[in-house]
This record gives structure tokens, sequence and C-alpha cells, in this order.
């Protein structure tokens, strides 16, 4: 995929000041265009688990109703028929699942996101999706497509020098020889359906294509694991052998090996790097400024990680010394070295905008309280704001 | 109990067993309103006067342009022309429930036929759900029809591609009766792809069968030992191979999802022993036709010494003559072999097939009415022309009914 040289802001919905896709969302694209930002970068758009988490969505196709400005609008029977024909492949099962009249609030949502999208892209907006690689267990979709999950492995991540036993995520993994045999339908149906709702999309966990961490069902760790290898390139021509190209950013952080880069290489899809990475480590380290490549997408910091002030705050003085920045500001300093970046985007999380510390963090990974809830206060992204990142974004040629 | 019953998932045996009994054949088309409506009811009404136990329909699917139910337009929908009231309105709840509870096809057929089609398979559903429960309460249960093939231009092949073979089509191999064998031309079936997916849509098209009917004849039943796959681009179906169909797999799948298999195997034509062995081991009935009992040798499947009990004896099909008309198609020298009644054969073989021990005797009701070859269903092989017999209003009298039930009576098939 060839990206122009841009810049946008990491924001889920969930974070505006409703919550909602009501007027803070069409505020939020006006104060994007002021900003001279083309991208809004969103998480998942699923209906996300007890604790919020948007990677453990029970559909990986319908969207989340909790983000609806009204979830009382009327719809009539001639727009569920409607949908539901142009929507065959998912949407029965989810109705399934979910019961109610969870198809008339695919409408609903259907409605507001298309209005805003059309409203974004007026404005030269587009929006950047998210899609996890995994599916959530118990979920609508292994419940629907059980012959397309292996039944005695569970995801997680091998041990590391984070943790001694590996993370134990638990999700089902899929039998991807039952995918290739139906020649990877349902991650074309995937895809069809993240296309209909975004521009581009970032693939958590891309490295899960070329191999994948198996543990046996059951074990209280992720330490038994194996690796198994994954489907590979294949996958991904069968998707464009019928959707056409896909607009990708692969996700390709923490240890990943060779084959993962060449796989993503090989299908030209830009990777990521993250600035509060890029101030230690070896001279080889990747996300160091001087070692990003065009074909790449620049963070300041994601919703996984610290805030950039959070961040600043937590490093040691020697590190703070290195970067250079103004201690008062240290997010505008690394703001403006993303920017420098010769990736082709930059994005940038609003809390790194607004200079918030790490009470503004959207989630800790293993941790299943008290993440996901961040939001914006009314007015907090001022024109002052939107001026000064446009300055920025000019500055580095990043503007609209 | 009259109903099939007595499946045992646990060693994936359907064994299918039909408490001795009778009953009618006839496609709703043929109703002299040739719709689900008061004709239904009253037909159901006649059956019970007559004695009867089951009516027997066709593939309840939307047709082809020529009629026929066996090439369908899906697998899985109602054809909305045997609707009696198709402008009946339809609420938003129905619409929700009504896709939540057919996921898998639902849609696909909506994106293929439209919209509207959702709200016609409802009225379809209602329809059919309200004649279901009132033939139930007169104790009369409906055997349907599984074609085993799907049409090449309709909506399975275009939701679910990867299912089917691409190179090759449908037919049957030359025999005496054809030289060049049929050319059928549907699409075949991929079954290492049917098997990868444990059998996920053959699964989901037997839950709504069993969903619409309460036994089920499932057509060309040899095709799931082995078929004849034709080249694509052939005009005709010499040039086939037999290549392996999916067995004791396919119906073991489906018998763990669903736990039933209310299956009829029709097993008629030239069948080969791996044909039987696979209909005996699910214990399913098999079909025998008395218009093929005479002549033959010993061993001729169709003569009365040699029915089983887990078997459905038939006087005639949609497929063959009538009776009378297969009748006076006979020479006379195998007229009078037959030993029937000249002035009414098919009272005869009526009576024949009520005295057989298969347990379920079926009798086309162009039978019991003693029409002739003008009035028969279906010729194999002519495009035009077939599916078009009607009931006439009163034609099936409670004179006729009287005689039906005696008959049963005397041979034990009356509903117990």
């Amino acid at each position: 995929m060839h990206l122009v040289r841009s810049s946008g802001i990491l924001l889920h919905p969930t974070s505006l000041p409703s919550g909602r896709l009501d007027a803070d969302a069409y505020a939020f694209v006006d104060w994007l265009e002021a900003a001279g930002q083309s991208w809004w970068s969103i998480l998942p758009l699923g209906p996300p688990d007890e604790h919020g988490s948007p990677y453990a969505a029970r559909s990986a196709f319908a969207a989340w109703n909790g983000l609806l400005a009204e979830p009382d609008a009327p719809v009539s029977t001639r727009e569920v028929e409607d949908f539901v024909a142009r929507h065959p492949y998912w949407i029965g099962d989810w109705a399934a699942f979910e019961g109610g009249d969870a198809i008339s609030d695919q409408v609903r949502f259907e409605r507001e996101w298309s209005r805003l999208r059309a409203y974004a892209e007026a404005h030269g907006v587009r929006i950047l999706g998210d899609l996890p690689i995994y599916v959530a267990a118990g979920g609508a979709d292994q419940s629907a497509n059980r012959q397309l999950f292996q039944k005695k492995v569970v995801a997680g991540a091998p041990p590391d020098d984070f943790s001694a036993t590996g993370q134990l995520w638990g999700n089902p993994i899929y039998d991807w020889r039952a995918h290739r045999v139906e020649g990877y339908r349902w991650w074309t149906e995937r895809f069809r359906r993240t296309f209909e709702l975004v521009d581009v999309t970032r693939i958590d966990h891309f490295r899960a294509f070329v191999a994948y961490w198996a543990v046996p069902a059951g074990r209280k760790t992720a330490k038994s694991g194996r690796w198994r290898p994954g489907p590979g390139s294949e996958l991904f021509r069968a998707v464009e052998h019928v959707l056409g190209p896909l607009q990708l950013v692969a996700e390709d952080l923490g240890k990943v090996t060779e084959e993962v880069y060449a796989l993503r290489d090989e299908l030209r899809i830009p990777g990521m790097v993250v600035m509060i990475f890029g101030y230690d480590g070896a001279a080889s380290n990747p996300h160091r400024l001087e070692n990003h490549r065009e074909r790449q997408v620049v963070y300041t910091a994601t919703h996984d990680m610290d805030t950039a002030r959070g961040w600043y705050e937590s490093v040691s003085d020697e590190i703070r010394a290195a970067t250079g920045f103004d201690p008062d500001e240290p997010h505008w300093g690394l703001i403006d070295a993303a920017y420098s970046s010769r990736a082709a985007l930059a994005l940038v999380q609003a809390q790194d905008v607004l200079g918030l510390g790490s009470e503004a963090r959207m989630n800790y990974p293993g941790r299943a309280d008290g993440n996901w809830r961040w939001r914006l206060e009314p007015g907090q992204l001022t024109e002052e704001l939107a001026a000064r990142l446009r300055a920025c974004a000019e500055r580095h040629r990043r503007a609209r | 109990m009259r109903a099939p019953s007595g499946t045992d998932a646990r060693v994936s045996v359907a064994r299918v067993t039909i408490a001795r009994s009778s009953g009618v054949f006839l496609h709703p088309t043929s109703l002299p309103g040739g719709r689900l409506g008061a004709e239904a009811y009253a037909f159901v009404d006649w059956l019970e006067a007559a004695g009867q136990s089951w009516w027997q329909v066709l593939p309840l699917g939307p047709p082809d342009e020529f009629g026929s139910p066996y090439r369908t337009t899906s697998a899985f929908a109602g054809w909305p022309g045997l609707l009696a009231e198709p402008d009946a309105a339809v609420s938003m709840e129905e619409v929700e429930s009504f896709v939540a509870r057919h996921p898998y096809w639902l849609g696909e057929w909506a994106r293929f036929a439209g919209p509207a089609a959702i709200a016609d398979q409802i009225r379809f559903d209602r329809e059919w759900t309200e004649l279901r429960a009132y033939a139930s309460r007169r104790n009369v249960g409906i055997v349907g029809d599984v074609p085993i093939y799907v049409s090449d231009i309709g909506a399975d092949v275009q939701a679910w591609p990867e299912l089917f073979q691409h190179g090759e089509v449908a037919g049957a191999p030359p025999d005496k009766l054809n030289a060049n064998g049929q050319h059928w031309g549907n699409p075949l079936y991929d079954w290492p792809a049917h098997r990868a997916t444990g059998y996920r849509w053959w699964v989901e098209r037997f839950r709504r069968v069993v969903e619409l009917v309460d036994l089920a004849r499932v057509d060309h039943f040899r095709g799931f030992v082995s078929y004849w796959a034709v080249p694509e681009g052939h005009k005709t179906a010499r040039n086939g191979h037999w290549r392996p169909g999916p067995g004791r797999e396919l119906f073991d799948a489906v018998l763990d999802a669903l736990g039933s298999l209310p299956v009829i195997a029709e097993d008629l034509g030239v069948i080969t022993p791996a044909v039987h062995r696979l209909r005996d081991e699910l214990g399913l009935p098999g079909m025998a036709v008395l218009h093929w009992a005479f002549g033959g040798s010993r061993s001729n499947p169709h003569a009365p010494a040699n029915h089983r009990e887990n078997q459905v004896v038939y006087t005639s099909t949609h497929d063959t003559d009538t009776t009378v008309g297969w009748y006076r198609s006979l020479k006379r020298k195998e007229r009078e072999a037959t030993g029937l009644d000249p002035a009414e054969p098919h009272w005869g073989l009526i009576t024949m097939a009520m005295e057989s021990r298969a347990a379920l005797a079926m009798i086309p009701a162009q039978d019991v009415l003693g029409l002739g070859s003008e009035d028969r269903m279906n010729r194999p092989g002519v495009v035009e022309g077939n599916w078009r017999w009607r009931l006439e209003q009163g034609q099936l009298t409670e004179e006729l009914a009287a005689r039906l039930r005696e008959l049963a009576g005397l041979n034990h098939r009356l509903p117990r």
C-alpha cells in the first residue's frame, strides 16, 4: 500500500466527550481538519467485552450499539431486510447470538457511521481502523463457525523478558487448514466488512499470520505453548483475489522474526514504529528516528503504552537528557520528532496532543479492570492546539 | 407413535422406524388452488377421512422456469408461489427473529433474491407451520423431498462457490434406456471442501428439512456413495466418470449435529451393493415401486415377495407413468400376468401396496383417482409440459376416502 506523507490522531470514539457518534464526533472531525490532519485512527468498532476491551469483541463483524448517538431511532422493516441482503455472511449469526433487535442496531450504526464518514471525507479526514487478529472466546464467531477454530489450543504469547510465564490470552485459535480449504472465505468476509467501515486498517498481532503461539487448553500459563505455522501470504492473496488490494498497516511490534518482516514487505504493508521506544537500546533499534523507513507508520505512543508525558516522567535522567525535549512540554518535542520521521504516516494519540500524564493512558495490557475509560473533556481540544499541530504538520510537510 | 423415531446419535445410526401406515403423494401445486390455502386444509381433512398418516410432497423450494422443483434456486428457501396470502403483512419483530433463527442461509437467499424475499420466507413459514400443525392434529405427517443437487444458477452456488466443483457437472451414465446417459448439468459438490467444513452445508440443509417436514425422501441417494461426473461442455453424459461421494461420513456429521435423520433413501435404478450397504448401515428405509414388480428375476426388489419391512412402497412415482397409464401401455400378455382387474387396475395395485410388508405404502393422488398418462406429473428428459397436473375441485370424494380407509384398515395401516 502506498501512504501519502500525512498525519493523524488516535482517538477511539468512546474517548469523545460523549463517547458516542454524536455532535462531538463531528466537532472532532472539524478539529482534525483545522489541525491539518488527514487521519482519524480508532480502535476496533465491535461490541467490547465486560471490561470495555474492543480487542475482545464478541463479533468480528458487528459494530457496537453502545456508540450510537440515537439508540432508539426508528428503523423500518425495509431497512432491516436490505441490511440482511447486503450482509448475508454474518448478520444472521449475529442476530442469533445477540437476540432482540440486533439487526436494527446494526442498521442504526450503519446510518450514523456512514453519515459521519461522509462528513469526515468531505473534510479531508479518512478513518484508520483496527482489526484484532483473534476473536473472543464464547463470542458469535466461534459459535457460528466452530469448524474454523482449533479445539485443543488457545492463544497467547511465549515467555519473554517481561513475563516469565508468557501471556495467556485464551482466545480460540484458527484452524488454518479449515480456512485454507474454504478458500479463506471467513477472512474474505471479515475484510469485506472491515473496508465497508474504514479506509485503512491496522492488523493487530500481524506476526501470528507467520507463526502463532499455541497453548494447550486448560493450562494456567502460556509457558508450555508451541510455535505453529500460520497461513502466511496465501491468506492475503486469496482475499485480494476477491476484494482487490487491501489497505493495511501491520502491527509488527515486539519480538518478531525475520519471516514476519519478510511477509510484511512481500505484501508491501507498512509496519509500525513507536517514538517512546526510540531513545534507548542498540543502534539498530528500529524505533530510533534514524532507522525509520518511508513505508511505515510512526506513533508517539499507542493505546497499549504510557502517554508521552507519562513516559518522559518515568525514564532515567540520561534518556530524558538525550531526548533534548523541553521538560515543560516534552509531548510537543515527541510530536515534532515523530513528524520529522521519514515514515509516511505519523499518528499521535489525542492524549499526547494534550500533554496528559499516565492517568490518561488508554490500556494497561495484562490488567483487566480500569482500562478503556479515558475521555476528552468538552472543549479540551482547542483552536490553539489545532493551530500548533497544523504548524508542526506544515513544517514537516504532513499538513493537508 | 406413527412418526419416525428411534435414533441413536451415539452410534450414529439413523435407524428410521416408520410405524405401519400409508399416505398419499400430492405436491401442493397439484391442489385445486395450487397454494397453501383452504384447499390444502381440505386435503388434510380428506386424508384423515381416508385413514392416511402421511402427505408426501415434492421439494418445496422455488422451481426452475419449467416448474421443476428438482432444480430449485435455493436448497433452503420455500417457494413464495405456494403462498395463499402473498401480500400478508410482516412485522419487524418477525424479520429480526426469522433471520436469527435461520442465520446460515436466509441472508444469502436475500442477497440472491432481493431484500423483499425475506418477508416471503416469513409468510411461507407462517402458512406452512399453520398447515403442518393442522395436519399434525389430524395425525397426518408430511413427507418431504430433498433433491441431491442444486441449480447451476441458484443462490447456493453463488453463496458458497467453494463447495462446488468446477469443470464437471452432474448426470447419470448410459444404460439400457439412455444410450447417451442423462445430462442433468447441475453443479457437483466439492466433497473434500464439504468434509473440511464438517459438512456444515449439509447439516444446515438437513436442519432446514427437519424444520419443514416430518420425514424426507433423499433423491438420488446413490450419489452419496459415488456419482457420475461429466466434463463441462459435453452435450451428453456419455463421457463421464464415477467419482467417490462422501459416504457415511456426511450422515454421521448430520446425526451428530441434529440427533436424528428421518430420511427415506431414494434407491431406485441401477444401484451397487455399496449403496445398499450405506442405506442399511444407516438403517434408512429404501423404496420399491409396484410398476416394476412384475417380471424380472426372482430377486426383483420391487416384487412384493422381496419387499422389506423398513421400506416405502409406491404404486407409481411422480417420475413414472400413472398406474392406469402404465397398465394401458403393457402388452396384453404382460397385462394378464399382473392379474389386475382391467376395470380398475389402480385399485389392484393400491391393494398390493397396502398388503406389502413395507412399513409405509404411498399412493399418488392420480392413482387413487385412476387417472391416465395425461395426468402424470413428470416425464424425465422432457423439458416442457411437466409439473402441471392439478386436482379438480371435489375430485377426491368421500367415497374414495372410504374405500382407501377400508384398505388401510384391512392392512393395519390406520393411524394409531
